[in-house]
Parts: C-alpha cells; structure tokens; sequence
C-alpha cells in the first residue's frame, strides 16, 4: 500500500512538472493563434490587442497558469480558440477514440504474440529460427507510416473498408448490435496497423522471455516429469516469463501512443492525434496543452499500473 | 607495546587513529611506529580493519581521528598540492592485480601512468623509466607494448610491482598482494620483494592473514582484531610466545597449513 | 565467428547506400526542383535493350511519352527511340545538394524524359527527388543522433562521475522528458516553434529538436557506465597517484563508454530518419521546394493518387532497406557485446 501511495504521488508530481513546463513554454512560443490575423493588413493591431486582452492572453504567467489549473479541475482545461469552445469536451470525445483503438489492438497483439512467440520459442536452435528472426527482423523495419499508406491504397482499391471517421452517417438511427458492428468495421483497419506494428517486437519479447524460462531448472524438471509440452507451455512457463512482459507492455506504451497519433492522422480516425496536429497547425495552445497533458497522462497511468503490477507479481521488489 | 626503533628515526608515526563508519568501528586507537628500511607485516582475519588502515595511509579515508606523521610531516594536515606531492612517496599495491590495471592499456601505459599524473618527464623519458622499471621486476623487454589483458596474473603482479615504484616511494603498502596466485609464484613475487627490498632501500607495509608468510618478510608484526593492535613483536617472539587467542588462531592456521604442505 | 562475417555485409551494405545517396548529385539524371509539366504522374519508364526490329544494342534505349487519354496513362511513341547517354556534363546552375558534381551519370536528350521510378503530379522525375530527398532525411537522422549522443555522452558523464544534486536534477529532468509519448514530445517541441521558416532554417530546427528532445536514454545508458567504472580498480589506483577528475575522465571512463555509444547510434539513426520523415510528412519539417522522404510521401496521402500511381511510394519504400541494415547492425553489436 505503501509503495502504491508512494509511486502515486511521484505520478502526480510528475504530471503537475509537465504542465508547468509545456505551459511556460506555450507562452514563451512566438507567435499565438493571432498571428494569422497580424498579417492580414486589414486588421488592427488595436484589435489583436484586444483580443489577446479578451481571452487574458496578456495576464502574467502565474496568474495564467493558476486560472488554467481551476479551468483543468473543472474538466475544462481551458478555452480553444480555434473550436471556439471548452476544450474538456473535445479532448473527451477524441480520447475515447484513441483509447478504443490503443485497447483494442494491444488486447489483439497480444493475443497474437503470446502463442507466436512460443511457437518460435519452442522451435528454438533449427532453421525457422532464423528464418523467424530475419522475417521479424523485416517486418519491424517497415515503418508505421508506410504500411499505413499501404492500407489506404488497400482500402480504396478494395473498397472492403471505410476510409476515415468512427461511425457511417445515419449511425443514430441503427441498433445496438448494427452500431457496434459499424464502429467494428471502421475501427478494423486502424486496429490492424496498429497491432502489426506492435507484434515484432512483443513475439521477440515474448521469445526471448520463454527462452530464458525454458533454461531455467524448474523448466527442465517440469519436462523430466514428463508434462505434456501445451500445458508446460502455457501453465507453467507462461507465468514465470510474465515480468519482463509486464516491463515491456510499460515501456511500449509510448511508442503504441505515438503509432496511433500517426495512424488516426493517415486514416482518418478520430483520436487525439488529427486534434493535436489541428492544434498545432492553427496554433490553439490552449488544445495543444490540453493534449500533451493527455497523451502525458495516458503515458504515465500506464506506467503506474505496469508498476504496480510488477510489484504484486514479483516479490522480490518488496523486499526493497 | 615494545618501540622496535628510536621514534626519531622514524619513517612513519601513526598516533591513536581511529576510524569509525556510523556505528562501526573499522580502526581504534592504533599505534604504529616504522624505520626507514623495515618492514612491518600487518596481521589479522578480514574484517579486523587492516586495509582500513592502509587506506588512511594513502589518502583514500579521512580517519575520524588520530594522526599520521610521514618523515615529519602530518599527512592529514596538508594542502591539495603538498598531498599530491605526498602520493608519490606513499604508494600501495592492491588486492586484485586483475582490476587495478586497466585491461585496455599497454604495459609501458600501466608503468608509466604515475609518471604521467604527476607530469614528470616527457614521453620518451616515460617509456624508458618504464621499460627499466619492467625489466627491474623481470618482465621481458618486447612485453612492452602487450596489453595488460595478455599478462598472466603473476605478470600483472610484476606490472603492478613496476608502478608503485616508478615515483620512487620512500613506503610501499601491498594489501594482500597473493591472492589468487599460487605457492609457486607467490615465492617468486616475495623473492623479487627482497630484492628490491634490498636494492632501493624500500620500507614495507604487508598487509596479509597469513602468519607464515608475514614472518617470512617482515622484522616485526603487528596483528589486528576488531580494529585495535593486540599484540606487536618480531616474528620470533610472536612464533614462541603468541599472548592473545587470536593470535594463536593465526599460527594454528599457518601451521596447519605448512603441516598439509609438508 | 558467424556473426563478423553478416556484420561485416550489413556494415558495406550501409555504406554503400549512403555512399549512393550523397552521390545524388551524380547518380540523378535532373535536378530535384526540375518539372516537367506535360508528364504528370508519367509511369516509371522502361529501358529497352532489343529495338523494335529485335536487334540487340548494348546502349539500352527508351522510347517518349504520349499521353492516352482514353486510358488515362501513357503510351511509348514507339516512332524515335532515345539512347541513354553516360557522363553527362551538369548545366550551370543544375548542380544541387550536399555534394555538387558535375557530371551526371545517366541521362537522355530533351523532349525525352527519363524517370526511373515514375514522376509525381508537377511532373518532376522521382527517382532523382528520391536521391535527393534521401540526403535531407539521412542528414537529419545522422546529424540529430550525433546531438542526442553528444548530449547524452556529456550529461550521462556528469551525472555518473560527480553524483550528487547533479545526478539527482538529471534523472528527475530525464523523467520529464520520458512522461510524454515521443512523437507527441517531438511534435509538442515542434508546436511552440515558428511555423513558417525557410528549408534551411526547418533543417536546423528539425536536428536541434530531434536531437534535444532523445538525449536521456544515451545518458542513462552512460551514467550507468560511468557509475560501475568509476569504482573500478585501476580507477582507484590513477585516483591514488594523484590523478585530477578530468585526467580520470578522459583515460579511463571516456573509452569504457565507447561501445555503448556505438550501439546507441544504431539504434538511434533508424529513429531519427523515421521521425524527420514523419515531421514533414505531417507538414511540420522540411516544406518544399527542398524534398525529403517525408514530404514526398505527404503526396501521397491523397489516397486516389496513390491508387493509380504506386510509385509515389518510392521514398517510403526507400527507408526500408536502411532501416532494416541499420536494425541488423544494432543486432550483432547487441549480441557481441553480451556473449
């Protein structure tokens, strides 16, 4: 309990030191979501200024930043200049997006690594080995964008599959299992790419972590008790190789955030990767604070669950 | 405690250090006294504060109290560049050959690194104390340019031999210096001791827990428990008349030794 | 003994690439800007050996373009064929990227055109756009990993040798940077920056971000070298013949880092060019007139493009083999260094 509250409160720190530093520097940026208008010769400077006065962009910085905080509290996390409107209930919409997409293909890669990556384990030393290694070794040189790109050329030449958005126009009027079934069918592409490009390096994981249990005394005892080789597999080697496992799911979470922000950009679905880059591009530092925040958030409650779960697993931490 | 020598001709004083880490007492109230030319063997089971001591002697740990005095000087009382001064003419040869000489460097780079801190000489001159140094100790020539990992453990004893004496030091301190070599090169490397022992007039600190070998080179011993000297005398008199228990653990030790050997 | 030998062929295989992409200047037939606006999106041409009466010449031919309407592409006028030409003097004013030559290797006769791998809507050859594109994004790659390694090298030194408050700021500082995504952290940095700068400007900034925004897993790695050298034996000796920090740092615990810097470069570089093409390819890098890998594959994200003309993919397909000899690389080195 104790290390729970402890690592917590080192999240928490950690989340407030992020903002404080993406805040300061989203006021020291040049430029803001005015400096369309400055060029426009049209539009006086008096105008922008009272603009800028308007949405309290010349207010200090303390003063900003306290006003953000009790706006973040709220579930507001400011005002978007640029959809006119709270940012809270953006941010919510496309965060559910991007957390629908993440689970859903983690869940499917891992599904898939764990009994490929035994498979692999298991078939250690012979020449499928290598040719396993090299064919890996391939696959996680393609990069994410490219094989986005392939997937839209897929998509529109087949047809099989929307391009864009999470839901067909008319969704409202559908049933329950239709509407599931639609979202289904939008989310099939984006989910695939991002579980394909997660697979090489958890089937590696995965082998090398069966492979290092294989070795282990209690593996070779196991076997020479003569359990058949699934249920050694599966219930007795499984679970020992599970840490690095855990770790592993920690660590990739920052990647499997940044591959989605690609993926919903190239394919259309509604994350918080196109809201960013929007933001980004019409320089609404309101939204870009709020999604840096998010995405920090979703990196470092990830992080804290691996953690914790590392600690209940292995008891070897607690004696630390 | 019996004064072997006149306090003042003496090399090295050391007056009541103590060191003490938290709750630990590593060094208490140790009284030494070393000649020019002795050479002191330093006795006890590990953990009985002896390489403590030595690190105090050459700058290592600060002692919590007590004084070192070396030919007339507080060691702990100078200043940064009187102690750099000072580390040349107190030099110690550690545990583990193996890990005190970095496996990436030449012979010549090893033997003549000390030269190199201490800015004396240029490069030539470096290399050629170096390869002096090494033939001193018997290593061959055109071993020069060998790295360190090619050297046999004994070799890199030698090695290490070479370069605590390239400053010329007035105290040699070796902290168990056979460990992991064999009965054969360990008598070797004592008979290149006493050569040089000889030869340049060396005063020696031994450091080791065998009894046997201490009486082998030192004139007198001191054995340490817990920390403190218990007892202090010449190997003769220890050998006949061993007063503590700890003592007599030591010589039956040795002895049981010899006795297996035989 | 096994393991040498295919490190040895990844290593001449990367040399070889980047050895092709600096000499873009020579092996490009046309300049990167140069158009041809009556062959937009023209298939990749096909050499020809045999003429059309099956005899055999050694200088291989090609044949012009003639645009088909009705199916939408282009047809070979088979009426003139157009040698292919070696060592072709560069007009003045053509000679373009990192390593201006001045003759080219290949090339044909006006109004023909050759484009290897197709051309893209302004009619500008690929293949050569591909060359030099390759030169931005590689430099980038190359160019940020040197700064991540240098940052990392100088703070993971800091940090291992003097512990302390110094130690303690780096790691909690570390922790900073790694409690945002990477991508999100790069476009992040990229967000509070001005949007609209001159390519080389964009380049500069891109290295400097790229770079910045990677320094703490090369310096953990480092410290975490430093911190066990530092108490290595012949450390401790050279500290007692009165060695100063520096002289430590420099003889002794700078080479032990070596070969982890090394293994982080292969790792690294890979990373690097992936995320300066990503960057413009979201239209956050480099911007045209100047082309790199990424901005040549935002043409491509109009997916009806894409459908009919699969070479505008050639700059994505490029990263391939790079990224995977760099991955081999960092393999072996990875598996020679734990036996």
């Amino acid at each position: 309990m104790k290390y729970a509250a402890g690592r917590l409160l080192h999240a928490v720190f950690l989340l407030f030191g992020v903002s404080i530093l993406s805040f300061l520097f989203s006021a020291m940026a040049p430029g803001d979501y005015f400096s369309e208008l400055r060029l426009d010769p049209r539009v006086s400077p008096e105008t922008i200024a009272g603009l800028r006065a308007q949405y309290g962009l010349d207010r200090p910085l303390p003063v900003r930043y306290a006003a953000w905080l009790t706006s973040a509290a709220k579930g507001d996390f400011g005002y978007s200049l640029a959809y006119h409107g709270p940012v809270g209930p953006l941010l919510r919409e496309r965060m559910r997006g991007t957390l629908l997409l993440t689970v859903t293909a983690t869940l499917l890669a891992w599904l898939l690594a764990i009994p490929v990556g035994i498979w692999n384990a298991a078939g250690r030393g012979t020449w499928r080995d290598s040719a396993a290694s090299l064919t890996l070794s391939v696959l996680l040189s393609v990069p994410d964008l490219l094989l986005a790109l392939g997937f839209l050329m897929f998509a529109v030449e087949t047809r099989w599959f929307p391009i864009g958005g999470m839901r067909s126009p008319g969704w409202e009027s559908l049933g329950a299992a239709e509407r599931v079934r639609d979202v289904a069918w939008h989310m099939a592409l984006p989910v695939a790419l991002l579980a394909m490009g997660m697979l090489p390096v958890l089937i590696r994981h995965v082998r090398a972590s069966m492979v290092e249990v294989m070795d282990s005394p209690f593996a070779l005892n196991a076997r020479a008790h003569g359990i058949p080789r699934a249920r050694l597999f599966y219930r007795h080697l499984l679970p020992a190789a599970l840490n690095p496992l855990i770790s592993l799911f920690g660590f990739s979470l920052g990647t499997l955030l940044s591959a989605s922000l690609l993926i919903e950009v190239v394919m259309g679905w509604p994350g918080l990767g196109p809201l960013f880059l929007e933001a980004i591009m019409a320089r609404d530092f309101a939204l870009v604070l709020a999604v840096v925040m998010m995405s920090a958030t979703f990196l470092v409650t990830g992080n804290l669950v691996a953690d914790l779960l590392l600690y209940r697993a292995d008891p070897r931490i607690r004696v630390r | 405690m019996p004064m072997p020598t006149e306090p003042s001709a003496a090399l090295l004083n050391i007056l009541g250090l103590t060191k003490v880490y938290g709750q630990r007492t590593a060094v208490r109230d140790v009284n030494l006294q070393l000649g020019r030319g002795q050479t002191l063997g330093l006795v006890g089971p590990s953990g009985s504060g002896k390489s403590t001591l030595a690190r105090c002697l050459t700058f290592f740990e600060e002692p919590t109290s007590g004084e070192i005095w070396f030919e007339g000087r507080n060691l702990w009382g100078l200043d940064g560049r009187e102690r750099r001064r000072m580390r040349a003419e107190i030099q110690i040869i550690f545990q583990e050959p193996a890990s005190s000489l970095n496996p990436r460097f030449t012979a010549t780079d090893i033997v003549a690194e000390p030269l190199l801190i201490q800015q004396r000489g240029d490069r030539k001159e470096r290399w050629e104390r170096a390869v002096s140094l090494m033939e001193t100790v018997g290593l061959p020539r055109d071993a020069a340019g060998k790295r360190a990992h090619e050297f046999s453990g004994g070799e890199r004893q030698r090695l290490a031999i070479a370069r605590a004496l390239v400053l010329d030091p007035k105290l040699l301190i070796l902290d168990e210096p056979f460990t992991g070599l064999d009965q054969a090169l360990e008598s070797q490397i004592c008979g290149l001791l006493k050569q040089l022992r000889q030869r340049l007039g060396l005063t020696m600190i031994l450091i080791t827990h065998d009894l046997g070998l201490a009486a082998e080179m030192a004139g007198e011993i001191a054995v340490m428990e817990g920390g403190s000297v218990v007892e202090h005398a010449s190997p003769a008199e220890l050998f006949a008349n061993p007063r503590q228990a700890s003592t007599r653990a030591l010589l039956e030790a040795t002895l049981a030794l010899a006795w297996k050997q035989s | 003994m096994r393991d040498h030998r295919s490190l040895g062929w990844w290593l001449a295989f990367l040399g070889l690439f980047h050895g092709a992409i600096l000499l873009a200047g020579f092996l490009a037939p046309y300049h990167f800007a140069e158009q041809h606006r009556d062959y937009p999106f023209a298939p990749p041409t096909r050499i020809h050996f045999w003429d059309q009466h099956s005899h055999f010449h050694l200088r291989p031919h090609i044949y012009g373009l003639e645009p088909d309407l009705a199916a939408g592409a282009y047809r070979e006028d088979r009426s003139r064929a157009y040698p292919l030409h070696f060592f072709l003097p560069v007009k003045p004013g053509d000679a373009a990227g990192l390593l201006p030559l001045d003759r080219r290797l290949f090339g044909v006769e006006a109004p023909a055109v050759i484009f290897l791998l197709g051309s893209d809507g302004y009619g500008r050859d690929e293949f050569s756009r591909v060359l030099y594109g390759g030169q931005v994004s590689l430099l980038t790659g190359l160019a940020a990993s040197f700064l991540s390694l240098g940052l990392g090298l100088v703070l993971g030194l800091a940090a291992g040798f003097w512990g302390g408050w110094a130690d303690q700021i780096l790691m909690r500082t570390g922790e900073l940077f790694l409690a945002l995504p990477w991508l999100y952290l790069l476009l992040a940095a990229r967000a509070f920056l001005p949007l609209n700068i001159d390519p080389v400007q964009a380049f500069l900034l891109l290295v400097a971000i790229i770079g910045t925004v990677g320094w703490v897993r090369p310096a953990r790695l480092i410290r975490g070298v430093v911190l066990s050298g530092r108490e290595r034996g012949f450390v401790l000796a050279a500290r007692g013949f009165g060695a100063s920090g520096g002289y430590l740092v420099r003889r002794h615990i700078l080479p032990m880092t070596f070969s982890v810097v090394l293994t982080q470069a292969t790792v690294l570089i890979p990373q690097y060019i992936l995320a300066e093409v990503t960057l413009s390819f979201l239209g956050l890098g480099i911007a045209e007139p100047v082309p790199s890998w990424g901005n040549m594959l935002a043409e491509a994200r109009q997916y009806h493009i894409l459908a009919s003309h699969v070479w505008m993919l050639a700059p994505g397909l490029a990263t391939l083999p790079i990224l995977l000899a760099y991955l081999r690389v960092a393999d072996r080195l990875q598996q020679n260094a734990t036996p």
